[in-house]
């Protein structure tokens, strides 16, 4: 599988990040007025998790010969984001989504590009933990993968 | 963001690992004076079997305490994504703890590994999602 071949994958997780980067920064700065609740160290640390992986995948769509998808200037959040168990949840999402995305990089890349994707969706999978996800067995497949 | 569509069935035919023999037209044709083709060996069989085997031998070992229970249903939904035979009789020597630990670490290591490695990117995909699934059980999350 060559670099080209990846690219589109690549693009569609960079995308991804580009929403959970302003994602967490808008639930970081809703949780600022929460003192020194645990869920905003939680929160700058997922927010500075996907800022390097963001960084990193403009990296490698720019070795496999793509121009880096740019992020869009906002992105539509819940309205409702005001207490900390709505802010959990959007994390939560957040989390979620990104994890479906790498997990179907994993599936896109090969070599040193796809052992960095299997990495970050380990890691992805443990930040839903933080942010109150419980434990699956497949995390990133569709629901019911198993039976199907 | 949801990946590509993705199915077990579709997943293991992909890979080449759940159809033994691939039937080509020419095998149907009696007149046919070439013998069969034979199947291309499968670059991921190895990895698919060791896969199963490690997985099972989790479910053998770690069956015989209650303590154990989730842990099991979760290696057995894994084992289930890869079509692998449930196994029954569960006489394995019980593990210490720590020997779980290690024995979960070891599994992550080598599904994180295969998944890195193997030919087809479908199979990846469940065997980095199994490594990532394991890393999420608590029995690895208290023993940082």
């Amino acid at each position: 599988m060559n670099d080209t071949a990846a690219l589109p994958a690549l693009q569609r997780t960079l995308a991804a990040e580009h929403v959970a980067v302003y994602t967490f920064g808008v639930l970081g700065g809703r949780a600022a007025v929460f003192g020194d609740s645990p869920l905003r160290p939680a929160l700058a640390s997922a927010y500075d998790a996907h800022v390097t992986r963001r960084d990193q995948l403009r990296l490698m769509v720019t070795a496999a010969g793509g121009d880096p998808v740019a992020a869009e200037a906002a992105y539509a959040l819940p309205r409702a984001l005001t207490t900390p168990a709505q802010i959990t949840d959007e994390a939560l999402r957040t989390e979620r989504a990104c994890v479906s995305t790498y997990a179907a990089l994993v599936a896109a890349t090969a070599g040193a590009d796809r052992g960095w994707a299997v990495a970050t969706l380990g890691a992805g999978a443990l930040s839903e933990l933080t942010f109150g996800g419980p434990p699956q067995a497949l995390p990133g497949l569709p629901p019911g993968f198993a039976t199907d | 963001m949801p990946g590509s569509p993705l199915s077990r069935r579709g997943l293991l035919l992909s890979a080449g690992v759940a159809t033994t023999y691939a039937v080509s037209g020419c095998d149907l044709d009696p007149t046919s004076p070439e013998p069969a083709a034979q199947p291309s060996p499968d670059p991921d069989q190895a990895i698919v079997s060791s896969a199963r085997a490690e997985l099972s031998g989790l479910i053998v070992r770690l069956g015989g305490s209650p303590r154990n229970a989730a842990l099991v249903t979760v290696h057995r939904v894994q084992l289930a994504a890869l079509q692998g035979d449930q196994p029954t009789a569960l006489h394995g020597r019980p593990l210490t703890p720590a020997a779980t630990v290690a024995r979960e670490r070891r599994a992550v290591d080598r599904f994180t590994r295969w998944a890195a490695t193997c030919e087809n990117g479908d199979l990846a995909r469940v065997l980095g999602s199994i490594a990532a699934g394991i890393r999420m059980q608590p029995v690895l999350r208290g023993s940082a």
